[in-house]
């Protein structure tokens, strides 16, 4: 039963949301919402991306497809490696006072969005899908680095301490006490970080990164909405396989 | 007792019996796939070798900041200065074109700190704010729209409520093929469909947030308790009924905490949304770099930076109460 | 050969776990020490492998104060000193036979155990310590398919893996059923007996400890408030260990 402060309260942010929404709906241009105009236009496109279904299109979209997942592929693999010191580096019971700091600096790296730092390695290494996969794998270890410690945090602590007891240093202890415990969610994690990454790789190609981003913007620029549908059939497939496939290996693993 | 020494010892297991068949195959699966991307892709993470790539990039995020760059030299070390104060240094007094010889004779690269940039830099925090304002209204009505849209999608979506088993596959397929598309994907797409500004940007996070809430949601209903629902559908509830009085109340704190992280990732997503012209505080970041005003870049990054921690800390303040 | 002199152990949070203990133990010595949970049982014997550093006295082995090693002594003398717990702490992912192997690891180079390059004559020791706790059977199998009283004979075997000078037992048998735990007191009796591995056992189960120990040391609030041998002990002094009157809870039974 609510106490009639609590239910004072929840009036309050009733009427705080409603304010704020009110803003926010009011606020946007609404001139640009001018249904007679923009529905009819959408519908023409609609019926444009049937109609002229661009599957000649077909096998440079492959192509490009496959330099994707490529993307992906390396991308994950690189940070589900490298986050494995980081993850270490962050977990409580493995540095006590850094954690904090490797926490901190971690989710410095997360919050730094992909697609400017794609832009940064494309500035280091030029245009093309090793800017993309370095964006990709150093923004996942940040992200990987963070899972990777709460699985470290949250292991049993026992075989770690019979093994300190028969005399093992902290590599050994580590190696046959802790990474057999948190392996399994490990790869877990970086399966499910690889079909994040399928999709991000897609985007990051809008900046110039490689991939199938690049040549689905110049289809929306032309504006060729034929060749728009089967690029956006194509991801749509290709990252529903990957989510398929990842989930029924992520099952299998714990 | 324990056992006299037992004359059969166990046989050790065969290497394909262990499982050190399956994973020394994964891992070989692995490198050959490593192989053939990084071919196929003709990669060179050689480059990374090179200190010009890590001086290129620092070049760019340097510039993002409040320096002036004096002179850019190839395969130079970075050096910092402040302005005028080395009169004794080769490139006092001299012209521009002869300063940038003169620094990379010395095998050296020039930044100088300028305060007055990073006035200027903080100020332009004041020329975003309507920028940025509009963001937050976007990532706002779009989570708004796609809560209200969702709720009753998810009730479709849950194994417990619905009946027809045709009903609740296809809604589930649906939304999943919808959550393949990558949210600046949809973006694009409609910015393009739709032109330039604020509305494709709210329609991309009203779908986005749409199906996100959608899963989120009909896995918290899948998992309820039954049975305050078979109570109500004993004594003659009808299916409406039996949703507002058994359903609503036990995942209605759940639904909120779904609903503020859900408002989370939007703020996070029409952050970057401007890029392909969705409107906020992406476009003037667009604009900025292709102007190459670098500075600016920069503020935004840090505004942004900042809005996100902000939102992420409110959030999981926000959710730890509600759970 | 084990000598506490005034340990004193005091835990950040204020807690006085240990009060000036001094205690000598002698070589092969199958010692029982009995207590109310908190009395300071399983600090004390963590002192011996220095898993719960003293706050002040010293603890001398072998002619050696164990508490003021530097980190490669306090290896080797780890290595020395096998110990079991109570929830047997095994790599449950891991196989029996990597699990007793861990016993050497303080006698291998780390980056020979991380490839799994144990010597033959350790493998041997390792299957030989297995037979000698009658689980050999087992020796292949993944540690989380063996019952509770089956881990705790492999977690024997990894401690007699590293032919050590003294066994630490923390409640090694508060997990267990009665028949199962006879069976593991048993196991650690032969051995001491066999081996003339010096034993320190803590049970909480106080007719145990008179069927089994040497020796009995009870402890109360931190500090040592009896210490003889196991055939002058009653239940009287139990009570004056335990400050209250015996439970039926505070004995195991069921003797095979």
């Amino acid at each position: 039963m609510k106490t009639s402060l609590q239910k004072w309260m929840a009036s309050l942010w009733t009427v705080l949301a409603a304010i704020i929404l009110y803003w926010a709906f009011s606020g946007l241009e609404t001139h640009a919402v001018n249904l007679s105009e923009t529905l009819p236009r959408a519908g023409r496109i609609f019926y444009l991306m049937a109609t002229e279904f661009d599957s000649a299109y077909l096998p440079d979209l492959v192509a490009k497809i496959i330099e994707t997942i490529e993307m992906a592929i390396l991308g994950t693999l690189l940070a589900s490696l490298l986050a494995v010191p980081f993850g270490f580096l962050a977990a409580q019971n493995m540095v006590k006072r850094l954690a904090g700091l490797g926490k901190f600096l971690l989710s410095l790296i997360r919050t730094f969005p992909e697609i400017i730092l794609a832009l940064v390695f494309i500035k280091g290494v030029g245009p093309g899908p090793l800017a993309g996969i370095f964006a990709m794998g150093v923004h996942s270890i940040g992200m990987l680095g963070k899972l990777y410690s709460e699985a470290i945090e949250s292991i049993d602590k026992g075989p770690q301490e019979a093994l300190m007891s028969t005399g093992a240093n902290r590599i050994q202890q580590i190696w046959f006490a802790v990474i057999p415990q948190v392996l399994p969610e490990f790869a877990s994690y970086a399966l499910y970080r690889f079909e994040i990454n399928s999709r991000a790789a897609a985007v990051l190609g809008i900046v110039g990164a490689g991939g199938i981003g690049a040549p689905l913007i110049f289809a929306i620029q032309k504006p060729a909405w034929g060749r728009v549908a089967i690029i956006l059939v194509a991801i749509i497939f290709v990252v529903s396989l990957i989510d398929i496939g990842s989930g029924w290996l992520r099952r299998k693993l714990v | 007792m324990a056992q006299p020494a037992n004359p059969t010892q166990p046989k050790k297991p065969s290497f394909k019996e262990s499982g050190g068949l399956k994973s020394l195959l994964g891992l070989i699966a692995l490198l050959l796939v490593y192989v053939a991307a990084s071919t196929h892709l003709g990669i060179e993470p050689s480059k990374f070798a090179s200190g010009e790539t890590w001086r290129q990039m620092a070049d760019l995020l340097i510039r993002m900041g409040p320096y002036e760059r004096i002179a850019s030299c190839k395969n130079a070390n970075i050096v910092w200065g402040e302005p005028d104060a080395d009169t004794e240094a080769p490139w006092s007094g001299k012209t521009d074109l002869d300063k940038v010889n003169a620094v990379c004779e010395q095998g050296k690269t020039l930044y100088w700190y300028r305060s007055d940039y990073l006035e200027e830099q903080v100020s332009y925090t004041r020329d975003v704010w309507g920028p940025l304002m509009q963001t937050l209204r976007m990532a706002i009505v779009g989570a708004f729209l796609g809560a209200l849209l969702a709720i009753p999608f998810s009730l479709l979506a849950a194994r417990n409520l619905v009946r027809s088993k045709a009903v609740y596959h296809t809604v589930r397929i649906i939304l999943n093929l919808i959550r393949t598309i990558p949210d600046l994907v949809l973006a694009a797409v409609l910015s393009g469909a739709l032109g330039l500004g604020a509305l494709p940007g709210v329609v991309a996070l009203t779908i986005f947030s749409f199906a996100l809430l959608v899963k989120l949601l009909s896995e918290s209903i899948e998992a309820i308790d039954p049975g305050p629902l078979e109570a109500m559908r004993a004594c003659g509830a009808n299916w409406l009924q039996m949703v507002t009085y058994g359903v609503v109340p036990q995942v209605l704190p759940q639904f909120l905490a779904y609903w503020t992280y859900v408002l989370e990732v939007d703020v996070r997503a029409s952050t970057v949304l401007g890029f392909v012209g969705a409107g906020g505080i992406g476009m003037t970041l667009m604009a900025d770099l292709n102007l190459t005003r670098f500075r600016n870049v920069g503020s935004i990054i840090a505004i942004i930076l900042l809005l996100v921690v902000v939102m992420e800390y409110v959030s999981t303040k926000v959710r730890e109460r509600l759970v | 050969m084990l000598e506490f002199r005034q340990i004193t152990k005091t835990f950040p949070d204020g807690t006085k776990a240990l009060k000036d203990v001094n205690l000598k133990i002698n070589k092969g010595e199958f010692v029982v020490i009995v207590g109310l949970s908190g009395a300071g049982k399983s600090t004390l014997i963590r002192c011996v492998n220095r898993l719960v550093q003293p706050t002040s006295g010293s603890l001398i082995a072998n002619g050696k104060d164990v508490t003021t090693m530097n980190e490669k002594m306090l290896r080797q003398w780890r290595t020395e000193v096998g110990m079991i717990f109570q929830n047997y702490n095994l790599v449950k992912r891991s196989s029996v036979l990597r699990n007793v192997l861990a016993g050497r690891l303080g006698h291998t180079g780390t980056l020979r155990s991380m490839l799994g390059l144990f010597s033959a004559a350790d493998i041997d020791l390792a299957k030989r310590s297995l037979e000698r706790v009658g689980i050999s059977e087992k020796t292949y199998n993944r540690a989380d398919q063996l019952s509770g009283g089956q881990q705790q004979r492999v977690s024997i075997a990894r401690a007699l893996c590293q032919q050590p000078t003294i066994m630490l037992a923390d409640e090694p048998v508060a997990s267990l059923d009665p028949p199962t735990s006879h069976s593991v007191m048993r196991d650690l009796k032969r051995i001491n007996r066999e081996d003339g591995i010096t034993t320190l056992v803590n049970l909480h189960f106080i007719d145990m400890a008179q069927e089994y120990a040497d020796r009995i040391i009870g402890m109360r609030a931190g500090e040592v408030v009896y210490d003889g041998p196991a055939d002058k002990v009653s239940e009287r002094t139990f009570e004056e260990i335990y400050g209250r009157k015996i439970r039926p809870d505070d004995l195991r039974g069921g003797v095979e």
